[in-house]
C-alpha cells in the first residue's frame, strides 16, 4: 500500500489551488483522468522505467495529458514523474475527494443490511442519517444476513448498530 | 440460596422486555497489525489517550477481549491488549468505550486477590463494589493538599524500625539482589499490621505465580489477609498487565487514603503500598514501549522510564487534616544484580524515594537477617516520624555500628586489642546479633525500645554472643508475665520519652531477670 501520509500532502496542496481557484469538480475528473493514465500497464512500464530519461517521461506525460487537464493538474502529474512518486497518485485521488465531501458537508455511509434495499428505503436511510450527523450522506449499501435484521451504518469512525445481531449479543452478555 | 425456577423465568422476562433496543452508535476501527499483545488499529478518530477499546467477541467462548489506546497517530491507534490475544486477526473491528481505564475500589476489595483490572483471581466470587471505580492513571495530589510524615509504620523489624524508620506516606525502597530476603521484609511488614490501622496492598509484577501463591498463603497463615487486597499481574499476564498493575493498586490505595474503609470497626485512612517489584515493571514496559515502536535509550528502556516511576511514587502521599489525613506509604522493591546499585532503573528509584532499606547477600549468607547494610540505608523524612522513646534509645545505635564495622575489619589483624576496644567489639557484636530477626516474627514497638536500650546500654555485656537472642526471649517472657504494666506504659505514649524513673525501672527489672536466669 502505497504511503497514505505523502498522498495527502499532494492532496490537501493540490485542493487549496483547487478551493482557491473555484475548480474542485473539474480538477477532481482531472484526477480521475491522471489516475486512469498512470494505471495503464504500459504507461506504469514505462514511467517506472529508471533507464528512461525523466525528460523523456514529461514530454511522454505532456505529450498524453496536455489536452485533456487544466495546466495545474498537469503540473501535478509532472511534479509527480520528477519525484518519482506517480503511484501516489491513488492515494492523493482518495484524499482529494475526501477533501471535496468535507468542504461540500458530503458523507459517506457504507450501509449494511440483511436484505436488500429498494430506492424508497435508501432514499429513506439516507434522510435519517442526514438527519442524524447534520450532513448530506452519500450511501453505499452492502448485505450481510448475518444480521439477520436491522442495519449496520458506517460513517467515517463512527458506527451506528441496529442489528439483530448485536441486540441479541447484547442480550446474551446481559443474561450471563 | 436457593431460586425457584419460575423466579428465573420472570427475571429472565423482566430482562428481555427492559432490553435496550435503540441503536447504539460506537467509533470503530480496524486492526490493521496484530502480534506480542499489540495492535495497531486504522480509525478510532476520536478515541482518548488510555480509553479502553473492545474487541468484541474475541476471548474465549465469545468474550469480549479489552484493550487501552496508547499510542495515537494521525491514521493509526497503538493499542496494548489486556488479555488473550490469540483470536484477534487483521481486519477485525474494534469499538472504543468511552471509558478511561478504571478499577473497582473500596472496602470489599480486602482480604481479595484481584488481577491488574481489579477482577477477582481467587475463586471467592464476583466482587461488587458499592463505590465508583477509579482512574487507574491519576495525577498525585499537589503541595497544598499535602503535609510532613509524623506518623510511623511500624514494619516490626528491630533494624528498620530502630534505624531506618518509615513514616506515613514516605516512600522507602527496598533494594537488593535475589534471595536477601526483600520480600520478606514486604510481608512482615503486612503481618506487623494485624489488628492495626493499616490496609495493606501487595502488588506482584511479573512474579511466578507459585510465588503469589505463596505470599497469599503465608499472609492468611498469619492472619494478615484481612486488612490487605493482593494484586497480581503474573510473569504468564500480558506485559500491559504488568504495566499497569501499579497504577490499579495505586488506585485502590488513594481510595482508602482520602475516603477512608471501615475496618474492625473503625475508619481507617492509612494504606501501605508494596510494589514487588519495579525492576521487573520496568521491563514490561520497556517490552510495551519497543513494541509500539517507541525509540528505545539507555538499556533499551524508553525515555519515560523515569517518569514511569516518579508518577507512580508520587502518589504515595500524607494528607493534610483539612483533606482527610489520610495517607498512602509506597515500598516499591528493585532487585539488583550483582549488588549493583548504579544500574539504571535502581538509580532512578533511589533518586524519587525517600530513602532506601538495601539488603545485602553477604550479610544474609553470614546469619545476619534481615540482613539489612545499616551503612548504605537511610531513611530521609522517617526520623520526624520515629516514636519518641525509639528516638531516645536507638540515637546511637547506628553510629556504634558503624564504628563496630570499622573495628571489626581492624581487629582481623589480630594484634592485642586493648581493654576499651575490645569491650567496644564486644558490644558491637551483640548489637548486630540482637538485630537478627526470624521471619513472619514482628515485634511490638514497646518491646523493640527495651532490647535496644538494653543492648546499647552494655547490660548483654555478659551475656555470650550466641545466647544474645535466647536472653532476649526469655526476657520479654519475664517482662510480660512479672511487670505487664512496663511495656504498656510505653505503647500507649508513643509521643513521650522515657521518664529518668522509667529507665531506672527498667534497670531494675533487667537485674532481676539476671539473677533468675543464667546464661
Amino acid at each position: 500500500m502505497p504511503s497514505g501520509t505523502a498522498g495527502r500532502r499532494y492532496a490537501q496542496a493540490f485542493f487549496e489551488i483547487a478551493r482557491n481557484q473555484n475548480k474542485v469538480d473539474e480538477w477532481a475528473k482531472d484526477l480521475d483522468s491522471i489516475a486512469q493514465t498512470f494505471d495503464q500497464p504500459e504507461v506504469k512500464r514505462y514511467l517506472e522505467n529508471p533507464k528512461t530519461a525523466k525528460d523523456k517521461k514529461r514530454a511522454f506525460v505532456q505529450n498524453v495529458l496536455g489536452t485533456q487537464v487544466s495546466t495545474v493538474s498537469l503540473n501535478l502529474a509532472l511534479v509527480l514523474i520528477q519525484r518519482e512518486r506517480q503511484e501516489y497518485i491513488d492515494a492523493i485521488r482518495k484524499e482529494f475527494i475526501r477533501l471535496v465531501n468535507q468542504l461540500k458537508g458530503i458523507e459517506i455511509a457504507y450501509v449494511t443490511t440483511a436484505v436488500p434495499v429498494d430506492e424508497a428505503e435508501k432514499r429513506q436511510i439516507k434522510s435519517r442519517l442526514s438527519a442524524l450527523t447534520g450532513k448530506q450522506i452519500e450511501i453505499e449499501t452492502q448485505v450481510d444476513p448475518d444480521l439477520i435484521g436491522g442495519i449496520v451504518a458506517r460513517i467515517g469512525d463512527t458506527q451506528i448498530d441496529g442489528s439483530v445481531k448485536t441486540r441479541l449479543q447484547a442480550l446474551r452478555k446481559q443474561l450471563a | 440460596m436457593a431460586v425457584r425456577a419460575d423466579e428465573i423465568s420472570s427475571l429472565i422476562r423482566r430482562q428481555l422486555e427492559g432490553l435496550d433496543t435503540s441503536a447504539q452508535q460506537v467509533e470503530i476501527g480496524t486492526v490493521v497489525e496484530i502480534g506480542d499483545g499489540i495492535a495497531r488499529v486504522y480509525g478510532l478518530a476520536g478515541v482518548k489517550s488510555s480509553e479502553l477499546v473492545e474487541f468484541p467477541g474475541k476471548g474465549p467462548n465469545g468474550s469480549d477481549v479489552l484493550g487501552m489506546a496508547l499510542n495515537l497517530e494521525e491514521d493509526t491507534v497503538g493499542v496494548i491488549i489486556m488479555g488473550p490475544y490469540t483470536n484477534i486477526q487483521e481486519g477485525d473491528t474494534v469499538r472504543s468505550t468511552g471509558r478511561i481505564i478504571s478499577v473497582p475500589v473500596g472496602p470489599e476489595l480486602i482480604g481479595r486477590v484481584v488481577n491488574a483490572l481489579g477482577q477477582p483471581i481467587d475463586g471467592k466470587g464476583d466482587i461488587r463494589t458499592s463505590r465508583p471505580d477509579r482512574f487507574v492513571e491519576r495525577v498525585a495530589p499537589g503541595v497544598i493538599s499535602r503535609k510532613g510524615v509524623d506518623t510511623p509504620v511500624q514494619t516490626g523489624l528491630k533494624a528498620i524500625d530502630a534505624m531506618i524508620p518509615v513514616g506515613r506516606g514516605q516512600r522507602e525502597l527496598i533494594i537488593g539482589d535475589r534471595q536477601t530476603g526483600k520480600t520478606a521484609v514486604a510481608i512482615d511488614t503486612i503481618i506487623n499490621q494485624k489488628g492495626g490501622d493499616l490496609v495493606c496492598i501487595y502488588v506482584a509484577i511479573g512474579q511466578k505465580q507459585s510465588q503469589v501463591a505463596q505470599v497469599v498463603a503465608t499472609l492468611e497463615r498469619n492472619g494478615a489477609m484481612a486488612h490487605t487486597i493482593v494484586v497480581s499481574a503474573s510473569a504468564s499476564d500480558p506485559a500491559p498487565l504488568q504495566y499497569i498493575a501499579p497504577y490499579s493498586g495505586a488506585a485502590m490505595g488513594e481510595e482508602v487514603m482520602e475516603n477512608g474503609v471501615q475496618l474492625n470497626g473503625k475508619l481507617i485512612k492509612d494504606a501501605l503500598i508494596i510494589y514487588d517489584d519495579l525492576s521487573k515493571h520496568a521491563n514490561a514496559y520497556r517490552q510495551v514501549s519497543l513494541l509500539l515502536k517507541r525509540p528505545a535509550g539507555r538499556e533499551a528502556y524508553p525515555g519515560d522510564v523515569f517518569y514511569l516511576h516518579s508518577r507512580l511514587l508520587e502518589r504515595a502521599a500524607r494528607l493534610s487534616e483539612d483533606y482527610g489525613g489520610g495517607s498512602l506509604t509506597a515500598l516499591p522493591v528493585i532487585e539488583t544484580q550483582a549488588n549493583d546499585v548504579s544500574a539504571y532503573i535502581p538509580t532512578n528509584v533511589i533518586s524519587i524515594t525517600d530513602g532506601q532499606i538495601y539488603l545485602e547477600s553477604d550479610l544474609f549468607n553470614a546469619g545476619q537477617r534481615p540482613a539489612v547494610n545499616v551503612g548504605l540505608s537511610v531513611s530521609r523524612v522517617g526520623g520526624a516520624a520515629q516514636t519518641a522513646p525509639m528516638k531516645q534509645v536507638a540515637g546511637t545505635l547506628r553510629l556504634a555500628l558503624a564504628q563496630f564495622r570499622e573495628l571489626a575489619a581492624f581487629a582481623q589483624f589480630g594484634s592485642d586489642l586493648d581493654k576499651a576496644t575490645k569491650q567496644q567489639l564486644d558490644r558491637g557484636q551483640r548489637t548486630a546479633e540482637i538485630l537478627k530477626q526470624p521471619q513472619y516474627s514482628p515485634l511490638s514497638f514497646e518491646k523493640q525500645v527495651i532490647i535496644v536500650y538494653a543492648v546499647t546500654n552494655g547490660f548483654l555485656d555478659d551475656v555470650p554472643v550466641d545466647k544474645a537472642l535466647d536472653w532476649e526471649k526469655g526476657f520479654y517472657k519475664f517482662l510480660d508475665s512479672a511487670h505487664p504494666e512496663f511495656g504498656k506504659g510505653i505503647k500507649e505514649n508513643p509521643r513521650k520519652k522515657l521518664s529518668g524513673e522509667q529507665l531506672d525501672q527498667l534497670k531494675r527489672y533487667i537485674s532481676e531477670f539476671k539473677q533468675g536466669n543464667k546464661f
